[in-house]
């Protein structure tokens, strides 16, 4: 699964990771896993660094995600 | 993004975790259950005293009389007979079921003649030994799958699996397995880990594989007395080698293990405790003709529901013990196998405690499933 940039459909919503998450690393990039919907997911290095801001913040509007994910 | 949030993994900065869960909790509390499967043990009696049964201790003798028998059966096709799946499953179980075969071919005659347009599935465990031509030409007949229990070589099947006198029966279970493979009859080799067998789980198990080829490997889960009396962790571990073996071999695995890969591959969240699966269920008979809530016997203590004055299998306390879900219990909520595993077990929780009310974790059932759960996922990615 590759990031695919902001959708303007979750713009100027704030979102969290979802707390039935598991991140696991795996090289470069990571799997997902979600514990309620038993979906696993293979993500690369960019989507990993944009959960990595998700881990790291209680909540996140996308239209500031630019800046988080670049630094 | 858009992707993260359509899967719900990403959400939104308010998402309440306890009104997902309570919801949930909703679904299961409203939804019925329906009884397709019966485990009937038919007899206590056994030829053969293995250390971890669970008849073992007590020295119990009963025998299930033909009017419960027979009530239960009726009570089955009467429940299932509106149902949109046909398939209803009677499974033979014991002690030995083979000491009372005339019952099975009673009880096969009697769903034979009232079964309507259901599709009955037959299947007995047994330990092998009563196996002969004219049985297996029965179950041939019948389209029975029958499971032997065997739990390896000799050395390691005569640690705990031998006749009351102390005479190894691998020789005896082994005769007729093999009698059932020549008939292609459809079989399983039904091996039961213990203690002193654990460290070498995956040897047994490609040895049964290997040299016994049968159709179906199960390797049954623990036998329960307070807990499932083996290093949860080093279960897992052995379990994910003998899940690769298989899967290479090409032969169907039933086990603990192969219940976490199936949730997985299938996203089929385990809402309820794992007694029941989805919306249908197995019960239990019990010798002494009473009804159990659950897939595994655990001896006739536990039951108190008495199958003869049943009108229907359905009843009130039925739908409660099968509205029991894994969010009962707080603990299980923020666990990685939380919609996997089923829960804490109240059959288990009522041996060990006993008030199934009190929902008390195994550390050693946790612990398997927490660690098989995580290296599935890594690894079936």
């Amino acid at each position: 699964m590759k990031s695919k940039g902001k959708d303007q459909r979750v713009m100027g919503r704030n979102f969290k990771l979802s707390p039935f998450v598991r991140i696991f690393d795996k090289g470069d990039g990571c799997i997902l896993f979600h514990r309620t919907y038993l979906s696993i997911y293979s993500c690369d290095k960019e989507l990993k660094k944009l959960l990595k801001c998700f881990e790291k913040s209680q909540a996140i509007c996308p239209d500031n995600l630019g800046k988080s994910v670049m630094a | 993004m858009d992707f993260l949030v359509e899967n719900g993994l990403l959400v939104d900065a308010d998402f309440s975790e306890d009104e997902f869960f309570i919801d949930r909790l909703a679904q299961v509390k409203h939804s019925k259950v329906r009884v397709n499967h019966l485990r009937l043990v038919l007899t206590e009696k056994c030829n053969y005293n293995c250390t971890y049964c669970f008849e073992s201790p007590k020295k119990l003798e009963g025998e299930l009389d033909w009017d419960s028998l027979r009530k239960a059966l009726e009570l089955l096709i009467r429940h299932n007979k509106d149902a949109k799946d046909k398939g209803i499953h009677i499974h033979f179980f014991g002690g030995e079921p083979l000491l009372k075969f005339d019952i099975i071919q009673r009880s096969v005659d009697y769903v034979d003649s009232n079964k309507g347009d259901l599709i009955p599935k037959y299947h007995i465990t047994t330990n092998g030994s009563l196996i002969d031509d004219d049985k297996v030409g029965y179950f041939k007949k019948h389209n029975f799958r029958v499971g032997v229990s065997l739990d390896g070589p000799r050395e390691v099947n005569d640690m705990n699996r031998r006749f009351s006198d102390g005479r190894s029966t691998f020789e005896v279970s082994l005769k007729g397995f093999n009698l059932l493979k020549s008939n292609e009859v459809e079989n399983f080799i039904l091996i039961t880990p213990s203690e002193a067998t654990l460290n070498n789980l995956d040897k047994i198990c490609r040895w049964a594989v290997l040299e016994l080829k049968p159709d179906s490997l199960t390797v049954n889960r623990p036998q329960y007395d307070y807990g499932w009396g083996v290093n949860g962790k080093l279960f897992s571990e052995k379990m994910k080698s003998v899940l690769l073996f298989c899967e290479k071999e090409g032969i169907k695995l039933n086990s603990p293990a192969s219940q976490v890969v199936s949730a997985l591959k299938y996203q089929s969240t385990a809402l309820r405790t794992c007694a029941s699966d989805f919306d249908t269920a197995t019960l239990v008979v019990t010798a002494d003709g009473r009804l159990g809530y659950c897939t595994i016997y655990f001896g006739r203590d536990i039951f108190d529901e008495t199958l003869r004055s049943r009108k229907d299998l359905d009843s009130e306390s039925l739908q409660n013990w099968f509205s029991r879900s894994v969010l009962d219990n707080e603990s299980c909520r923020d666990c990685i196998a939380v919609f996997i595993c089923g829960g804490i077990c109240p059959m288990q929780s009522m041996k060990r405690h006993a008030n199934c009310g009190q929902l008390v974790n195994d550390p050693e059932k946790c612990s398997f499933f927490k660690d098989f759960t995580e290296w599935a996922v890594r690894t079936l990615v």
